[in-house]
């Protein structure tokens, strides 16, 4: 019984953990909430559908596309919407409103390219389902859950081991001194604005897999990212995808006592108590009233 | 006595910013505050005025305890201060920064508007009152001017007037000279020396010696977190214990 | 011409919703992504109160609005604490929330299916029946709020928010009451997109959850910032260009689903194209500031 909860949690932390990772690293870098990233989640889900279902590309080479399709529509917003924002100044809630409103304007055309109905990728695939500690799992649902924790380690490790990833710590630690090292902070910028879109991308194929493709597919999702990075912690990837698996057990949790109508109220209701109560995510010291 | 810590301490920043500080102003007159970086200097002034609670000690004012109060209850009550970092209304001009100064003063407080602050005559003479005060301190011309327009200097000279539009009874000025061109600091420094003639305590911190040997009727010298000395700038800032660890 | 009472009507309601969230974004600075969620709490409370409390039309939109002000009080607590964006990242909370419970509180609410039957309002003997009607409580109402609203920010409570917009520090030192001019504009706010909220349950006699989503803060939030932030009229500008753009879509022969996509690409793409290259509207003061100090 717990197994099951536990390896139903998974399955949601499978896309959940990817796409709060590159949420967390956009917001550590650019200070501001890249809501659009739950369209390019929706963008690699409905790529990955399209060349499977409509043009008949194999299903790897398809999901490889739809990452490129998802880093595509990253990085054409970086380029084109946060970049001139940035370097014109504006304000963080200036960017907020902006990326919210190409988040609504990506779902909806979405929306009318491809229809509002609810779509699903069927890959009738053999695989069987598999048992692991008493929890069942459907192939498919294994593979993504691997497929994810593969990825999110390497994504640890660029963080760690390369250039990229100390220049990212760099800006996201303290971007004014980064550019006083020399770091090309509009390069990292566009850099961690294609690798968060990457990983974005990579939950909406296996999200489209598992669950479902449709225009507000990303909504959910994003709020739901906004959470795990609150709470686990600005800045760590590390705990970002501790509290994405936190917040999936909870909805499993709540789903099982209660039903799945309150999973993501009683969710977003945790997010406005933490807010309130501890405003800048659990940050370390007490966020003073007055900002002197 | 008109203002008085007592016992004072806070931690900040992971710091012990204030330790044990205890200190009687009079009600007249120019007070320097001198220090190093980091001596807690400004911490001080924002405990004083409300912007930060102490964890010990207490604060006095014509009589009544103010620690723990509203910053604006504080103001209200007749200490009004400048910030270390230049703050101001800068989309609004000169004229509306100051107006906005003084109209709060006997305006009520509470959680609604203030709807009877429609019906009072208060801006046109808040106008000239603001206009007479601005003369007085020399941005007299630039009542108009967006306050963003301002060069550095006219900024911190006009935060200097929003807290005389304010008609307190205390200022307490974070860096009021500093970083300033030479022609606007002695311009300020005159003003400040004025200020003696409008009955008030200034408290000043600064990190000029020069300004503070100047202009001070009495000096403290701050360093992590406690005074290690106080009295007139002839005395403390000859001092060789003093002119050796801090002034050299 | 029933059509174009119809338009009217819409336009009316939104103007109300634009004109409230102004107060709190434009010129408090407090931009806030919940503004559909207290249109519903007015709708619903409408819905809720009509056949059970005495006293009319009139009564049951105070009440409404009280209740609704309440609301919009306790969410205006937050921002005191906290960063202009994470405070919209809360109302964003709020909002899906408070839609969370109007879908799942069937026994309320009635759920996705909504609620029926809602009275026409009736003041002393006058019933609104026709559209005419309606259009003209509805213009009353709009020349209430904008009196209201022109009354708070033309003066001096105007100055005191535009410059807590812009440094609340500054402001509270000297000696202005920064945490009771948020709550309060806050509580405003919210009354006044409930008293919307009344008007449209009562006008469609209908409402569902829908009408209260996230989609429809997003879309105020446009309209307030097509028509320019923190100025009197540019809210209703921008409210009466996106009720009217996509009216009109509808007739050159596109379906209704398209049109409802077309005219959330418009909502969406006003807010970038105007973030990106005039950010103050049409004929608005507040441009959202600057990057922070």
């Amino acid at each position: 019984m717990i197994s099951q909860l536990v390896a139903n949690a998974l399955i949601t932390w499978s896309y959940l953990a990817l796409l709060s990772v590159g949420f967390g690293l956009i917001y550590a870098c650019g200070r501001f909430f890249h809501f659009a990233h739950g369209a390019v989640f929706t963008v690699g889900g409905y790529a990955a559908f399209c060349l499977v279902h409509t043009l008949g590309v194999p299903p790897l080479v398809a999901f490889g596309a739809a990452l490129v399709a998802a880093a595509f529509v990253g990085a054409l917003l970086e380029q084109c919407v946060y970049r001139p924002l940035r370097n014109r100044g504006a304000s963080d809630l200036a960017m907020l409103i902006a990326s919210m409103g190409a988040y609504i304007a990506i779902q909806h055309s979405l929306a009318l390219a491809f229809g509002e109905d609810t779509k699903r990728i069927d890959l009738r695939s053999s695989i069987s389902s598999v048992s692991v500690l008493g929890a069942r799992l459907t192939g498919g649902q294994a593979i993504a859950i691997v497929t994810a924790a593969a990825a999110l380690c390497a994504v640890l490790a660029i963080l760690d081991v390369t250039r990229f990833g100390k220049a990212l710590r760099a800006v996201a630690n303290d971007s004014d001194l980064a550019r006083v090292v020399g770091i090309d902070r509009a390069r990292i910028h566009l850099l961690v604005g294609v690798l968060g879109s990457v990983l974005a991308g990579l939950a909406g194929v296996i999200f489209a897999l598992d669950v479902k493709v449709a225009p507000s597919m990303g909504m959910n999702p994003l709020l739901l990212c906004v959470v795990a990075v609150i709470v686990g912690g600005i800045g760590s990837p590390v705990g970002t995808i501790g509290s994405s698996f936190l917040i999936c057990l909870l909805q499993q949790v709540i789903v099982w006592f209660l039903s799945s109508e309150w999973q993501d109220a009683i969710v977003y209701a945790i997010l406005l108590v933490l807010l309130i109560v501890k405003p800048e995510g659990l940050a370390r010291r007490r966020v003073r009233r007055w900002a002197v | 006595m008109i203002l008085e810590c007592i016992g004072l301490s806070r931690r900040f920043d992971g710091v012990q910013a204030l330790v044990d500080v205890s200190m009687a102003f009079r009600s007249v007159g120019l007070v320097g505050v001198l220090g190093p970086n980091g001596a807690g200097k400004t911490t001080l002034l924002n405990v004083l005025t409300g912007f930060l609670e102490p964890e010990a000690g207490r604060v006095v004012f014509a009589g009544s305890d103010i620690a723990g109060l509203s910053p604006h209850k504080i103001a209200a009550l007749g200490i009004r201060r400048t910030f270390q970092d230049v703050r101001l209304i800068r989309e609004m001009t000169v004229m509306e920064n100051v107006i906005l100064a003084g109209e709060a003063v006997g305006v009520s407080q509470g959680y609604w508007p203030d709807w009877s602050a429609w019906f009072r005559p208060r801006v046109s003479k808040g106008r000239q009152d603001g206009q007479c005060m601005l003369e007085g301190i020399g941005l007299g011309d630039l009542g108009g001017e967006r306050a963003g327009r301002l060069s550095y200097g006219q900024q911190k000279l006009l935060t200097l007037g929003c807290c005389l539009a304010g008609n307190s009874r205390v200022l307490l000025l974070d860096e009021p000279v500093s970083g300033v061109d030479p022609v606007m600091k002695e311009h300020i420094i005159d003003v400040l020396s004025r200020l003696r003639d409008l009955d008030k305590l200034v408290v000043f911190v600064e990190h000029d010696t020069d300004t503070v040997r100047r202009v001070a009727d009495s000096v403290i010298i701050m360093d992590e977190g406690r005074i290690i000395a106080a009295g007139p700038p002839a005395v403390v800032l000859n001092r060789p214990d003093i002119v050796e660890a801090y002034l050299a | 011409m029933d059509y174009l009472l119809h338009v009217l009507i819409l336009i009316g309601i939104y103007i109300i919703l634009a004109v409230s969230l102004d107060l709190m974004a434009g010129y408090a600075g407090m931009l806030s992504l919940a503004q559909a969620a207290f249109f519903g709490i007015g709708a619903y409370s409408f819905a809720l109160m009509s056949n059970r409390v005495a006293g009319g039309f009139l009564v049951v939109i105070g009440c409404a609005a009280a209740f609704s002000g309440m609301v919009g009080a306790c969410v205006g607590y937050p921002s005191l604490r906290i960063r202009t964006e994470y405070f919209a990242i809360t109302t964003l909370g709020v909002q899906v929330v408070l839609s969370s419970l109007f879908n799942n509180c069937v026994s309320l609410t009635g759920g996705p299916m909504g609620m029926t039957n809602i009275p026409a309002p009736i003041i002393g003997r006058w019933v609104a029946s026709s559209k005419l009607s309606y259009l003209i409580l509805t213009a009353v109402a709009v020349g209430l709020v904008i009196a209201v609203s022109r009354l708070l920010v033309c003066r001096y409570t105007g100055r005191v928010l535009r410059a807590i917009r812009e440094d609340e520090v500054f402001t509270e030192s000297l000696g202005i009451n920064v945490a009771g001019y948020k709550i309060t504009i806050s509580a405003i706010s919210a009354s006044m997109a409930a008293v919307a909220g009344c008007i449209y349950a009562a006008y469609f006699s209908f409402i569902d959850p829908s009408s209260f989503s996230l989609t429809e803060s997003v879309a105020i939030v446009s309209a307030v910032i097509l028509g320019g932030a923190g100025s009197v009229f540019g809210p209703a500008l921008g409210a009466a260009l996106l009720i009217s753009i996509p009216e009109a879509l509808r007739f050159v022969g596109l379906t209704t689903a398209t049109v409802a996509n077309l005219r959330q690409i418009l909502y969406g793409s006003v807010l970038v194209i105007l973030m990106l290259v005039r950010p103050r509207g049409l004929v608005g003061q507040f441009d959202f500031g600057r990057k922070a100090r």
